[in-house]
C-alpha cells in the first residue's frame, strides 16, 4: 500500500501489471492470434449465428498498449477464459466475442493481442 | 455527506441515480453516456442529521484501474471525497446478467472502501431479466460472500423515498456517523486524509467473481439463460446481417431524419409563437412607444433571441428521442459497429458515430458526446467535423434559399435539400480524412517515424453490445427531455447575448432614425457590411448579404430575420412574410442595377452555409472540449475560409457557364 498520488500515477501509466503465472499448457503451441483466427474463419464460410464457435484464451499480450490490453483484461480476457465467437460485422470487422456474459465488438487492432486455441488443458492448475 | 454510485457501463447505474434523486441525468444502453459527474440530492428527506446528503453518479468503469479519460473521473471522484474525509457510502451497482464480470469490480470497490474506512453497499439491477430466464440470484448468499449488504433493485420501481436501498443507505450513514464521532471528535474540521488505493489483482478478482457467481445464481433449466441471449442473437442475425444489416441501418437513420423534419415542423411554429405573441402584444399596447430603444431591445433583441433558441427545441427533442430509443433498445451500439470500418478509414471510428449523428441536430451536444472517445486523436477529428453536419439551425436558411430557387416546385426543392445534406456529409468525410492525415503526419514527425498502425492502436472500439430490450416509454421521454433541457441551458445564454449584441449593432448609432432600412444601412453592422463589400462581391453579394452573414454568427437562422429587416418585410403572417421576402429579394438590385439574388449567388450562399462555422456557441464548446484555443481558432478560420472559397468558386463557376 502506497500513498495515493504515487499509486494513482503508477496505475495510470503502467496499467495493472498482472502477476501472470508462467504458462505451461500443451495448447500453447496451437495458440493463434484472434484476428488471424477470425480472418481464417471468415474465409472458410464465416460463422453461422446458430453455431457460435467456442474458444479459449491462451494468453494476452499485456506488454503492448497497456491501456487497451488492460481494458481487455478487465473485461475478462485472461488465460484460460472460455469465449464464444458469435460472428462478424457486415463489413467483416469488428468481430463479436462473448466473454463473461458480455458481448463485445473487437477490431483487428484489439483482437491481435489475444491468443486463442480450440482447447485449454493446463498442465499445472494455475489456482 | 455523499453517496457515490459506481458501476460498469450499462449496469443501470444512471436509472438508479434518477431513482435516488427523483430527477436528472439519463440512462442508456450505450457505453459511456455519463461523461460528467452528476450530482443530486437524495430523494425524500435529503438531510441526514442536519447535513445534506448528495448522490453522485460517476462514469461507467470496468475496473478501478482507469483506461480512459472518463474512467479517471470516476477514480478521482472516489479518492477526492475520501480525501475530504466527508462521510460517504459507496454503492456498487451490478447488472445481474453479468455478475461473473461485474463482481470483480465489486471486489475492488470493497477493498478500496475497507482501506479507507468507507462503507460499501451493493445494488443488483436487472433482476427481472434474470427472472425471465427462470433463474434467481441468492442475494443473501451474495451478501455473505462479499461481506457487504446487498440490495436487489427492481427495474421498474418508481422513485420512492422509502425504498429498501434508501433505507440501507441511511443505515450505513448512521453507522459511519458513530464511527466518525469516536475517532475524530477532537477536531471539528474534517482533516485531510491520505487516500489509500490498494493493489488490484484483476485476475484474482475475476476468478473470485466467477466463483461467487456460480454459487449465487441458481435455478433455471440448462440453457434458459441462453434462451435470453438467443433472442438477442436472433435479432442480431438480421440486424448485423452482411446485406440486410446495412439496409436496416439506412432505413433506421432515414426514418429518424424524416421524423425530425416532418413531425417537428408544426411544433416549431408553435414554439416561435411562444415569443412572438408577447412581442406583438407589447407592440400593440397604446402606452408603448414602438420605436423607443427600450421597446425594440425587448422585442427585437431579447424576445427575438429567446425565440431563436426555442424554435429548435422540437427538432432537437425529436432527434434526442430517436437517439434515446435506439440507445435503450440496444441498437445504437450495433449501428456503431456497422459504421466502424468506414469511419476508421477517415480517422474516426464506431465511437464517433453517435456524436456525428447528434451533429445533425446541434453541434453543441454533439461535441459534448465526443467525451466517450478514448483516443485523443480520434476525438479531435470528430470535434473538427461535427460542425459540418447540417444542424437544424441551417434548415430555415436552406428553406428560404431553396424557395427562392425552386418556388412552387416542392419536389425539386426537397431533392436539393437532401443533396445538401449529402454534400455536408461528403465535406465531413473529406475534412476528417485530411485532418487525420495531417495529425498522423505530425505525430509521426514527433515520435520519429512511428508507423500508421501505432497511431491506430491508440483508438479503441471495444464496444459492448447489450441485450436487446424494449425501451420504457416514460423513461425515454424523460431522458430526451432532460437532454433537450441541457441543450437549451448551454446554448441559450450565448444565443441570447449575441442576439442582443447584433440587435445593438444593427440599431446604433442612428437609433433615432424612423426608417428601419435607413437605420440598418447606416448602423455599425451596416457599415461593417459595406466596408466588407469587396469580400462579398465575388460571392455574388453586396453589403446586405454580408450583413446577413455577419448576423448569422448569433445563430444561423438569424440570417432569415435579418433579410426580412433589410428588405423591410413586416408581414404578420409567417407564410406571407416569406412570400413578401422572396419577392423583395427578387427585386433587389445591386449598385450596378443588376439583380442581387440570382441562381448562382443563391447557390453560393447555400454552399457557404453548408460549410461555414457560423455559430459562436459551437466555437465556445470547441475550445472547452478540445482543451485548446488554438484548435478551436484554427477550426473556425479553416471552415469559414473553406466555405468562402468554395462559395466563390461555385458562383464564378456557374457564371462562367452562363448561369446568371
Amino acid at each position: 500500500m502506497h500513498r495515493f498520488q504515487g499509486r494513482l500515477l503508477d496505475v495510470m501509466i503502467n496499467g495493472n501489471a498482472p502477476d501472470q503465472a508462467p504458462l505451461k499448457t500443451k495448447s500453447l503451441a496451437a495458440a493463434v492470434r484472434l484476428d488471424e483466427w477470425s480472418a481464417r474463419a471468415r474465409v472458410s464460410g464465416g460463422i453461422h449465428p446458430d453455431e457460435p464457435r467456442s474458444l479459449f484464451v491462451v494468453s494476452v499480450d499485456f506488454s503492448s498498449d497497456p491501456q487497451m490490453t488492460g481494458r481487455l483484461g478487465d473485461l475478462g480476457f485472461q488465460p484460460g477464459e472460455p469465449i464464444l465467437i458469435l460472428g462478424f460485422a457486415p463489413l467483416g470487422e469488428p468481430v463479436f466475442v462473448e466473454v463473461r456474459e458480455t458481448v463485445l465488438a473487437l477490431r483487428v487492432e484489439e483482437a491481435r493481442h489475444i491468443f486463442v486455441s480450440d482447447e485449454w488443458a493446463p498442465l499445472k492448475d494455475s489456482r | 455527506m455523499s453517496i457515490i454510485l459506481v458501476g460498469s457501463p450499462n449496469s443501470g447505474k444512471t436509472t438508479l441515480f434518477n431513482r435516488l434523486t427523483g430527477m436528472s441525468a439519463k440512462t442508456v444502453n450505450y457505453p459511456g453516456s455519463t461523461v460528467d459527474l452528476h450530482r443530486g440530492k437524495l430523494i425524500g428527506d435529503s438531510s441526514h442529521h442536519g447535513s445534506v446528503v448528495s448522490v453522485i453518479d460517476t462514469p461507467g468503469v470496468y475496473s478501478l484501474v482507469p483506461r480512459s479519460p472518463d474512467e479517471v473521473v470516476t477514480l478521482r471522484a472516489l479518492t477526492e471525497s475520501a480525501e475530504q474525509a466527508a462521510k460517504q457510502v459507496i454503492v456498487a451497482v451490478l447488472d445481474a446478467t453479468q455478475l461473473s464480470r461485474q463482481l470483480a469490480l465489486a471486489n475492488q470497490l470493497k477493498r478500496f472502501g475497507d482501506a479507507n474506512g468507507i462503507p460499501v453497499l451493493v445494488a443488483i439491477t436487472m433482476l427481472d431479466i434474470v427472472k425471465s430466464a427462470n433463474e434467481s440470484v441468492d442475494l443473501q448468499a451474495l451478501s455473505k460472500e462479499l461481506s457487504v449488504k446487498v440490495i436487489g433493485v427492481p427495474w421498474n420501481e418508481a422513485a420512492h423515498p422509502e425504498s429498501a436501498l434508501v433505507a440501507a443507505i441511511r443505515l450505513e450513514l448512521d453507522a459511519t456517523e458513530s464511527v466518525g464521532l469516536s475517532v475524530g471528535e477532537s477536531n471539528t474540521k474534517p482533516q485531510e486524509k491520505s487516500v489509500i488505493v490498494p493493489e488490484f489483482n484483476i485476475i484474482a478478482d475475476l476468478r473470485e467473481a466467477k466463483r461467487i457467481k456460480d454459487l449465487v445464481v441458481t435455478g433455471g433449466s440448462i440453457g434458459s439463460r441462453s434462451h435470453l441471449r438467443m433472442r438477442t442473437r436472433k435479432i442480431d442475425r438480421w440486424a448485423l446481417h452482411t446485406y440486410l444489416g446495412p439496409i436496416l441501418f439506412f432505413v433506421v437513420m432515414a426514418s429518424i431524419f424524416s421524423l425530425v423534419f416532418w413531425v417537428a415542423a408544426p411544433f416549431m411554429e408553435y414554439f416561435e409563437l411562444l415569443f412572438k405573441l408577447p412581442s406583438d402584444w407589447i407592440l400593440a399596447q397604446s402606452w408603448v412607444d414602438p420605436d423607443s430603444v427600450m421597446t425594440r431591445l425587448l422585442t427585437d433583441g431579447i424576445l427575438a433571441g429567446l425565440g431563436a433558441v426555442a424554435v429548435f427545441v422540437p427538432q432537437i427533442f425529436i432527434l434526442f428521442l430517436g437517439l434515446v430509443i435506439l440507445e435503450d433498445s440496444g441498437y445504437l451500439a450495433r449501428a456503431a459497429t456497422i459504421v466502424d470500418q468506414p469511419l476508421k478509414k477517415i480517422g474516426l471510428g464506431g465511437r464517433s458515430f453517435v456524436p456525428l449523428l447528434s451533429g445533425f441536430a446541434c453541434a453543441v451536444p454533439a461535441m459534448l458526446a465526443t467525451r466517450t472517445i478514448n483516443s485523443r486523436f480520434e476525438r479531435l477529428v470528430a470535434l473538427f467535423v461535427i460542425p459540418l453536419m447540417s444542424c437544424s439551425a441551417r434548415l430555415p436558411v436552406y428553406a428560404l434559399l431553396l424557395a427562392f430557387l425552386f418556388s412552387g416546385n416542392a419536389l425539386t426543392a426537397g431533392l436539393v435539400l437532401a443533396g445538401l445534406y449529402f454534400f455536408s456529409v461528403v465535406m465531413g468525410v473529406i475534412a476528417a480524412a485530411v485532418l487525420s492525415m495531417i495529425l498522423r503526419r505530425k505525430a509521426n514527425g514527433k515520435v520519429g517515424g512511428k508507423s500508421e498502425d501505432d497511431m491506430n492502436e491508440k483508438s479503441f472500439l471495444l464496444l459492448e453490445l447489450p441485450l436487446y430490450r424494449l425501451p420504457k416509454f416514460r423513461m425515454v421521454f424523460h431522458q430526451a427531455w432532460l437532454r433537450t433541457g441541457s441543450y437549451v441551458k448551454r446554448t441559450g445564454p450565448m444565443i441570447l447575448l449575441l442576439s442582443i449584441l447584433i440587435w445593438a449593432g444593427t440599431t446604433f448609432p442612428h437609433h433615432q432614425t424612423q426608417d428601419p432600412v435607413d437605420r440598418l444601412e447606416n448602423s455599425y453592422a451596416g457599415q461593417l457590411g459595406k466596408y466588407m463589400t469587396p469580400v462579398f462581391e465575388p460571392m455574388g453579394g453586396d453589403w446586405r448579404t454580408g450583413l446577413g452573414l455577419i448576423s448569422a454568427f448569433a445563430a444561423r437562422e438569424v440570417f432569415v430575420s435579418t433579410m426580412a429587416v433589410i428588405f423591410h418585410v413586416t408581414d404578420e403572417d409567417e407564410s406571407q412574410m416569406q412570400e413578401g421576402l422572396l419577392s423583395e429579394m427578387r427585386n433587389a438590385k445591386n449598385q450596378d442595377g443588376q439583380a442581387l439574388f440570382t441562381p448562382s449567388s443563391i447557390a453560393g450562399l447555400l454552399v457557404f452555409f453548408v460549410i461555414a462555422l457560423q455559430c459562436l456557441s459551437t466555437f465556445a464548446v470547441a475550445i472547452k472540449e478540445s482543451g485548446s484555443l488554438g484548435f478551436a481558432l484554427r477550426q473556425l478560420v479553416v471552415l469559414n475560409i473553406a466555405a468562402y472559397v468554395l462559395a466563390v468558386a461555385v458562383v464564378q463557376g456557374l457564371r462562367a457557364f452562363g448561369v446568371s
